[in-house]
């Protein structure tokens, strides 16, 4: 699933008439007019869109999280001329997401190879500890049950956690899916499959535990 | 037609056991496959629900300003980007400059020594002893004499005498 050179580009298998409204599109289309205003609403709709995708890919260990949203948008303000509407908009900016992903994966890889290496400095299991961003009063039991949902999500494979989280937590079509990584509907359709199916296994034990 | 049970003709009659052949010939009460089908249909939608409902507890909160820092990075970036002309304007125009100064260096240090040493200052000393220096040399060498063939308070009085004093040294010689 390797995505294409350029997104602006790539031909999008949902036409722009599929897609009813998206003001993402329209505000891109404003601001090429030279409408700064729409920028600064792209920013302030899809910062939190970008950073939340970043948190569920990457995981919420990852310190480099919002410096990958200012990437994000630093990308797409390199890229605002070449863009055409022909797709929605934020199947558009999660390509721009899922190319960063894939670079802080491998990076995070490689620096991970790197520690083992010189596994008696540092220790290898040296890791920044877990953040659960949890509210306050959120009780105790449902804190455990968001905890296990957040690791049977990072234990899926990278493919199938994309796939997952944008179809999820994005509402993504499978088709959408397919144009954000470079691959196919069906292959996204089996992959979602397969992912619920680990997690559905996974989780199932909490689902008499929350009884909802 | 159901079979009747077999029987031994010649077996004592047991009206329980008869009855309970009987019995077992009823098989297992089954569901209909359409409807077998539909209730395995629900479990799995009501599976699907449950696990949405538990995906969906999992809330990712957006960091207070974060729209405001990525426009400041943006920002940043659009400037940086406007100067970087500037910069390289700036790097070409130093390396000219040094350019420039080592190939004057030479031809510089050349002239002074060429002009005889008055214009060349620390660069022509770089290049060899200057025509002052060489003038003073003789000077010099009286100087150490001083030092090796005269006492302190000789020495003294020697410095302090101008070459002009020709009568006093006319009676330092008399009265030497």
């Amino acid at each position: 699933m390797t995505p294409s050179k350029d997104p602006a580009r790539r031909p999008q298998s949902a036409a722009a008439s599929d897609v009813p409204s998206d003001r993402g599109a329209e505000l891109m289309v404003a601001w090429q007019r030279g409408d700064e205003q729409a920028f600064h609403e792209l920013v302030e709709t899809y910062s939190g869109q970008v950073y939340a995708l970043l948190t569920r890919f990457l995981g919420r260990r990852h310190p480099r999280r919002e410096d990958l949203v200012q990437e994000t948008f630093l990308r797409l303000v390199r890229a605002k001329d070449r863009y055409t509407v022909s797709a929605r908009f934020s199947t558009w900016l999660y390509t721009i997401v899922w190319r960063l992903c894939i670079n802080e994966t491998e990076r995070s890889r490689s620096r991970q190879e790197l520690s083992l290496d010189g596994a008696g400095e540092d220790g290898p299991g040296f890791e920044l500890p877990e953040s659960l961003e949890l509210d306050p009063f959120v009780g105790v039991a449902r804190a455990d049950v968001i905890r296990e949902v957040r690791a049977a999500i990072a234990a899926l494979p990278d493919n199938q956690r994309i796939a997952m989280v944008l179809a999820r937590y994005h509402s993504l079509s499978f088709a959408e899916i397919a144009d954000v990584v470079g691959s196919t509907d069906k292959a996204i359709k089996s992959l979602i499959h397969r992912a619920r199916e680990t997690l559905r296994a996974r989780l199932q034990p909490l689902f008499e535990r929350e009884a909802i | 037609m159901t079979p009747r049970p077999e029987q031994d003709p010649g077996a004592p009659r047991a009206p329980r056991n008869e009855l309970d052949q009987w019995l077992g010939l009823d098989p297992d009460p089954r569901l209909p496959d359409v409807v077998r089908q539909r209730i395995h249909e629900q479990l799995a939608a009501e599976d699907d629900r449950m696990l949405d409902a538990v995906l969906g507890l999992d809330v990712v909160d957006r960091p207070v300003d974060l729209a405001d820092r990525v426009r400041a990075a943006v920002r940043a970036d659009a400037r940086r980007r406007r100067f970087r002309p500037v910069g390289w304007v700036a790097v070409a125009a130093a390396a000219s400059l040094l350019l420039a100064a080592s190939m004057g260096w030479n031809p510089r240090g050349r002239s002074a020594e060429s002009a005889g040493g008055s214009a060349g200052g620390a660069v022509a000393a770089l290049d060899g002893p200057s025509a002052e220096l060489l003038a003073a040399l003789p000077l010099l060498e009286s100087l150490e004499f001083l030092e090796q063939e005269l006492d302190p308070f000789e020495q003294e009085v020697a410095l302090l005498v101008d070459p002009g004093d020709a009568v006093f040294l006319e009676l330092l010689e008399l009265g030497g």
